[in-house]
């Protein structure tokens, strides 16, 4: 355990949670399912899927070593049906290992590697809404990456240093998954591949659907930095702010069972109050699959993450002023206690 | 290769950075590609007097919205083609024969009073080709109800007549005096039957020049359906309404009440309107049972023969209200309720 967190393992799908505090659950919740996320559902990446062909064994014994300090759950290894190289290579991996131990093979769908997605998925549990994990519901959910991290950090006491990368898009010579160090260059990434096929008009540091678009190439990868895409003028399009039309498209699209098109309208009226109570926007895992199929090219998630933003502002600036106001309150009582001793 | 910096050259923007490339336009397009086999039968069976109809409804329609965003001073949004398809659907519920100048009227109306009032596609309330027809059949109510029969240039002494609902309408009435008749699927208490089933179903009736033919309207749908443009919620519960309503009612046999008047055109085309139906499938299945409903109550109690287009309305006065009370809940929600409230 000690060795994980020293070796600064954390979540690689991109999220990046501490995991010694996932291995970690409180002792009046015990982990029935470890699910190794190997879904990869974002489109263009394919690090995870590489992983598991290439680093079989690293994952195995990273398996191992979770069972032994999760008390020996049953394991489920999710892939999606579009990686048949990477199950065979787990099923291969796997064959062997006593327990309970299977391969799920999931649909192709976006967004699979949702923690809670995943959940449901695999074993048909449903996790509550926030706060609650999955430890909640008997699960603990890592990403391959992670676990192969864990192997290294446990048995030969490696430090989590480098990381498997999708470099893609159609701006690059010859795409590749690259092991770099942490902190490697995009720019050096970007001419391990061959260079740039034309100028890029936007590099984004992990998945189209929800990594994060950057202002330069001379910046360093991170733990989570699943994938840098290079894209052509010709991939990127501008969303728009046209009305929305009502079609309902975003309404079946949301993993979440949320209303965006409400949301949006509610943010664009600056009703943030509704969005919160009405159309549960901090329920959002900002996924991205309203806008992607809005017909209107209307920033829907944009505007969630906008409105959960300023939720947040709020809960914080009220949480200050809570803690402010106790502040005073203790001030004004040692003020009124020392006197009282002066006496 | 040495580093470059084009730090100013990157695009920035929040995720996510892709789309499924389905635009309005395409969704329109779809929409009036549904609508051509039902088109197309219009004409067979009305001739000239439905292609002059449906220039003069869409082009009109064009132009109105042209004018209309003009003089708004906003973005001209013709290329959207929703003003075609208001056009189309107007013109389609329009009995052939009626003078061009009411139809040009109606067209300003849908687009100008029923749309562009409201700020245009998205804002609207009620379903502009149903709104215009509704406040044509209140103004020019004589021609909005003279029928040109199908192939009527073969019968020149008698080209118009009654439809077949208003046939039908009879029945209600006639049933209440006889009682006791048997109903049903195939009601064989009614012999003089306006029209056989299979000329309902190709659409060899009098009535408006695109809601004759419920096979064609039936095969636009499945294409709406195929193309994943509308989902079948609406449709199948307001079908289903009708027809069970109409087992248990009386009148005449249910399968006619499904095939005459506007029920097939309504029910595909109409209800299934994005701007003025519900969003979420509960909402869906609540609308289509209501339109079916109320579709049924105005032919069996009201002073129309036709109830579809009026049924709608209703609807889409109160679709917002259906959209909040079926408000889906968030994934996990239902779990945590005994825990956190």
């Amino acid at each position: 355990m000690k060795r994980i967190e020293a070796a600064g393992v954390c979540g690689m799908g991109g999220a990046g949670f501490p995991t010694a505090v996932k291995l970690n659950p409180p002792p009046n919740k015990r982990c029935e399912y470890l699910i190794l996320n190997g879904a990869e559902c974002e489109p263009y990446l394919s690090a995870d899927c590489r992983l598991m062909m290439e680093r079989a064994d690293r994952i195995r014994v990273g398996v191992e070593i979770m069972r032994k300090v999760l008390g020996g759950p049953a394991v489920r290894i999710a892939i999606e049906a579009n990686k048949p190289e990477a199950i065979a290579s787990m099923e291969k991996a796997f064959a062997d290992i006593e327990g309970n131990v299977e391969i799920v093979v999931l649909p192709v769908l976006y967004p699979q590697g949702s923690e809670k997605h995943q959940i449901y998925a695999t074993v048909g549990r449903i996790v509550p809404e926030p706060p609650a994990l999955p430890i909640d519901v008997g699960c603990v959910v890592e990403n391959v990456g992670t676990v192969a991290a864990i192997a290294n950090a446990v048995e030969r006491g490696e430090i989590l240093l480098s990381r498997v990368t999708t470099v893609s898009g159609d701006a690059v010579v010859e795409p590749k998954n690259i092991e770099a160090p942490l902190g490697t260059k995009y720019a050096d990434l970007v001419a391990f591949c061959g260079g740039e096929k034309e100028p890029p008009a936007k590099v984004i540091s992990g998945g189209t659907m929800m990594g994060f678009a950057v202002s330069t190439m001379e910046i360093g990868t991170t733990r989570t930095t699943s994938g840098l895409l290079l894209l052509s003028k010709r991939r990127v399009f501008q969303y728009g702010s046209g009305p929305c039309i009502n079609c309902g498209r975003c309404v079946r699209a949301c993993p979440m069972n949320l209303n965006p098109a409400e949301i949006s309208k509610a943010v664009e009226a600056d009703d943030i109050k509704s969005a919160e109570e009405e159309y549960h926007v901090m329920d959002c895992i900002e996924c991205g699959a309203c806008s992607f199929g809005c017909p209107e090219y209307r920033t829907i998630t944009q505007m969630c993450r906008r409105a959960k933003a300023s939720i947040r502002a709020r809960m914080a600036a009220e949480r200050a002023k809570a803690a402010a106001a106790k502040a005073k309150e203790d001030a004004a009582k040692q003020a009124a206690a020392v006197p009282k001793e002066a006496k | 290769m040495k580093p470059k910096d084009t730090a100013e050259h990157f695009i920035l923007s929040s995720s996510p950075h892709t789309h499924a490339n389905v635009t309005v336009r395409r969704l329109m397009l779809d929409v009036i590609i549904a609508l051509l086999p039902t088109t197309a039968m219009g004409i067979w069976f009305f001739g000239w007097p439905a292609v002059w109809t449906i220039a003069t409804c869409v082009s009109t329609c064009i132009v109105t919205e042209a004018l209309c965003r003009l003089a708004m001073k906003r973005e001209n949004t013709v290329g959207d083609l929703s003003a075609v398809v208001t056009g189309l659907l107007l013109a389609l519920n329009l009995p052939a024969g009626i003078p061009l100048w009411m139809a040009v009227v109606g067209s300003v109306f849908a687009i100008g009073v029923a749309k562009q009032v409201f700020g245009g596609l998205g804002m609207n309330p009620f379903n502009p080709a149903l709104a215009a027809r509704a406040f044509m059949l209140i103004s020019f109510t004589g021609p909005m109800t003279t029928w040109l029969k199908p192939h009527w240039w073969r019968t020149p002494a008698a080209a118009t007549t009654a439809t077949p609902l208003a046939t039908m309408k009879t029945y209600f009435t006639a049933e209440a005096t006889a009682c006791a008749s048997p109903h049903g699927l195939f009601n064989n208490a009614i012999t003089d039957m306006p029209a056989s089933l299979w000329d309902m179903l190709i659409g060899n009736i009098p009535g408006c020049i695109g809601e004759v033919s419920a096979l064609a309207l039936a095969i636009g749908a499945a294409y709406l359906l195929f193309r994943k443009v509308i989902t079948w919620h609406i449709p199948v519960m307001f079908l289903a309404t009708v027809f069970i309503y109409s087992l248990f009612a009386g009148g005449a046999p249910a399968m006619t009440q499904v095939l005459a008047g506007g029920v097939m055109i309504g029910a595909c085309f109409m209800a299934t309107d994005y701007v003025t139906s519900p969003t979420t499938a509960k909402g869906k299945l609540v609308f289509g049972f209501g339109c079916g409903l109320l579709c049924m109550l105005i032919r069996q109690f009201g002073g129309y023969p036709e109830g579809c287009s009026f049924a709608i309305l209703i609807m889409n006065a109160v679709c917002p209200l259906i959209n909040r009370w079926t408000q889906p809940k968030p994934f996990g929600a239902n779990r945590s309720k005994g825990k956190s409230k």
